[in-house]
């Protein structure tokens, strides 16, 4: 009863017309964004931040989420078309999906990827009225010392999922959180390494971070490498838009399975979309009878990872609306949307600000019912804008970055900090540090340093609080454990050569 | 990717030792009674040490067998240096220049010098973005963007 009730008051909300535009205006954006590639959702967000003063919270939230989901929705078309994936999450969707366009099958390719999308986003929205009511209630008991615990279990997880190097993930972390201490301190009020800019007193701002490091950084290192000339697009002949009877019964499994894996996924840190649609693939190509035809054009390749990012989304929102714990870059970014709109998550946020809540439950369903309306049609309008030449896409992107950064505060200098930022992310990328766990410590880093602070007063000093509370000390055990396993690995691997030798120079 | 790792490191190391000078500066205090400095110059420490981790078995690695440039040829440089000029000048500029007015003279010199485009394209590209964008922003969103000396 208490679901349908929830439910209907979900729907209450998304249907209002406003929230409805603002829901449309976001999955049209989003879309836009995920067939482009080289601007994520993160950088999108991060854009789209300052223009978001002038709605109101509800329909600034309901429309950063859709472009958080209706960029999975723009990946798949391009990686089936072009072979070229829009986003991360579609990486894996290129093996199959464009191997389908080239043997005429891309409608076929491209409604399936729709239709699963839909069906995971679903599932996941159903996973998430479920899941964060009972969630922020148990979240209600948490202390200063478990939400410090959360947090570090939080970043430990982003910093052991990272790509690349443990350690400078573990740097990027350190140097998000000594950033995040840039400005006023929360808890004893001085002001911190300003540098003497009166701009810098409320901190770095993160939308002028992100736009930076996502937004600039990636442009500067397309210039450096690409050659900016069109891009080749394969003309496919679309034969039939519809998947067939028999594209539907070898998708039925793998839709079901990747709508249940990627909502869970997406509830925890380090998961997402991207890592959802990757493994998805790996178990469909498991449990598939065929599994040599995955790669040549197989449509169960195409159908679970789709609908296993799509069903990430939601369940990403599940510990950001709960917990206020952003599990991805985007959370985090989306996190920042939160904060500017003076809206705190957290377990009060379904009781304080039950609107925002399932305002944007309620406008997820009926974000996914217009992606799905909005996708297939409009095809042929984003193959069209994939052919604008990077040459002057680039130029553009600049001008939104420019822009977004200098209207936040009607500053210049928050345009100067914005493209120093540019540069960092620039040559972070350069020398392979990751931005995730830098931007994630960012935006939490001030929460991070109040919970500690008060953890510490509360046990006098001693950090023995966090081990002396059941749910804290769970959380930071593991976290000590998942952090320290690679040397413990090494460690083992190195013993077992050793033994492995001794063994050898016996028998000889 | 040894030699990039020692440098990276070391560079970090430096920002480290930075960080951790501020947080003396402003006083550690003590962890019942934390002063502003504490938490600061804590992970500023923890960051000075791995760093140096880094730097330590970045050393122990052999030299690469194959060194990847690490910036890009000369004809790929210059579109980075020179959008970074331009990127910086519009923040510069904007106030005394005003919105219209640089937003149309950064596109003109991106899009030429940079992107290399004909000047048709330029000049129409510039035009209709600058438009655009000023009916985005102050027309429909009325932002509050500066006008220079021309009123725009």
């Amino acid at each position: 009863m208490e679901f349908l009730q929830h439910l209907q008051y979900a729907f209450k909300i998304g249907l209002d017309p406003m929230n409805l535009l603002a829901a449309f205006m976001g999955c049209v954006f989003g879309t836009l964004v995920g067939v482009l590639p080289g601007l994520g959702p993160s950088a999108s967000i991060a854009l789209l931040l300052p223009v978001t003063y002038y709605f109101t919270p509800v329909q600034a939230i309901i429309m950063l989420s859709g472009i958080y989901y209706g960029a999975q929705y723009g990946g798949s078309t391009t990686s089936i078309l072009v072979n070229i994936p829009g986003e991360a999450s579609s990486v894996v969707t290129c093996l199959d999906g464009y191997q389908m366009a080239r043997k005429g099958r891309a409608g076929p390719a491209l409604g399936i990827s729709a239709f699963g999308s839909f069906i995971g986003g679903t599932v996941s929205i159903i996973v998430l009225m479920c899941l964060a009511p009972p969630l922020a209630r148990m979240a209600l008991r948490f202390g200063p010392p478990e939400m410090f615990s959360v947090m570090f279990f939080g970043f430990t997880m982003i910093i052991y999922l990272a790509k690349g190097s443990m350690i400078k993930s573990l740097m990027m972390a350190m140097l998000g959180l000594l950033f995040g201490c840039i400005g006023t301190d929360l808890f004893g009020g001085g002001i911190r390494y300003t540098l003497g800019i009166p701009q810098l007193t409320d901190g770095l701002d993160m939308v002028q971070v992100s736009m930076g490091l996502f937004g600039i950084s990636e442009v500067l290192l397309i210039l450096e490498e690409e050659d900016l000339g069109k891009k080749d697009i394969q003309r496919t002949r679309m034969r039939e838009l519809l998947p067939s009877r028999q594209d539907w019964k070898d998708s039925a499994k793998p839709i079901a399975r990747a709508s249940i894996l990627g909502s869970f996924l997406g509830t925890l840190p380090g998961g997402g979309p991207t890592i959802s649609s990757f493994i998805s693939y790996a178990i469909e190509k498991r449990l598939s009878k065929h599994p040599e035809r995955f790669g040549t054009g197989e449509i169960a390749g195409v159908a679970g990872p789709e609908t296993a990012n799509n069903a990430a989304c939601g369940g990403a929102f599940v510990p950001l609306l709960t917990l206020g714990i952003p599990t991805t870059v985007v959370m985090a970014v989306l996190l920042g949307g939160f904060m500017i709109k003076g809206v705190t998550p957290g377990p009060f946020l379904i009781t304080k600000s039950p609107e925002i809540f399932w305002g944007v439950v309620g406008s997820m369903y009926f974000g996914n019912v217009m992606l799905l309306v909005l996708n297939l049609p409009l095809i042929g309008i984003w193959v069209r804008i994939l052919k604008i030449p990077y040459a002057i896409l680039f130029s553009l992107i600049f001008l939104f970055c420019l822009v977004g950064s200098y209207i936040l505060n009607n500053n210049r200098t928050d345009v100067l900090i914005m493209v120093t930022f540019g540069v960092i992310g620039y040559l972070m990328k350069k020398f392979e540090y990751p931005a995730a766990p830098l931007i994630l410590a960012l935006i939490l880093g001030p929460q991070f340093e109040k919970y500690l602070g008060q953890s510490l007063i509360m046990g006098e000093g001693s950090p023995v609080i966090f081990f002396s509370r059941p749910i804290s000390s769970i959380l930071l055990i593991v976290a000590i454990l998942l952090l320290v396993s690679p040397l413990l690995l090494r460690w083992g691997r190195e013993q077992r050569s050793r033994l492995s030798e001794e063994s050898g120079d016996d028998l000889a | 990717m040894r030699d990039r790792d020692i440098i990276s490191s070391a560079l970090c190391i430096v920002v480290a030792i930075l960080f951790c000078a501020g947080g003396l500066k402003y006083g550690l205090g003590s962890f019942s009674r934390p002063e502003p400095g504490l938490y600061p110059f804590i992970l500023g420490l923890i960051f000075i040490g791995l760093s140096m981790a880094l730097l330590f078995t970045s050393l122990k690695k052999k030299q690469d067998a194959i060194r990847e440039r690490f910036f890009p040829p000369r004809e790929k440089a210059y579109r980075l240096v020179l959008s970074l000029v331009f990127l910086y000048a519009y923040g510069m500029a904007m106030d005394q220049l005003g919105y219209v007015v640089t937003t149309f003279f950064f596109l003109v010199g991106v899009l030429r010098f940079v992107g290399l485009q004909k000047w048709k394209t330029v000049l129409t590209t510039s035009f209709l973005a600058t438009l655009f964008s000023f009916l985005l922003f102050v027309t429909l969103l009325k932002s509050q963007l500066p006008k220079g000396p021309l009123g725009i």
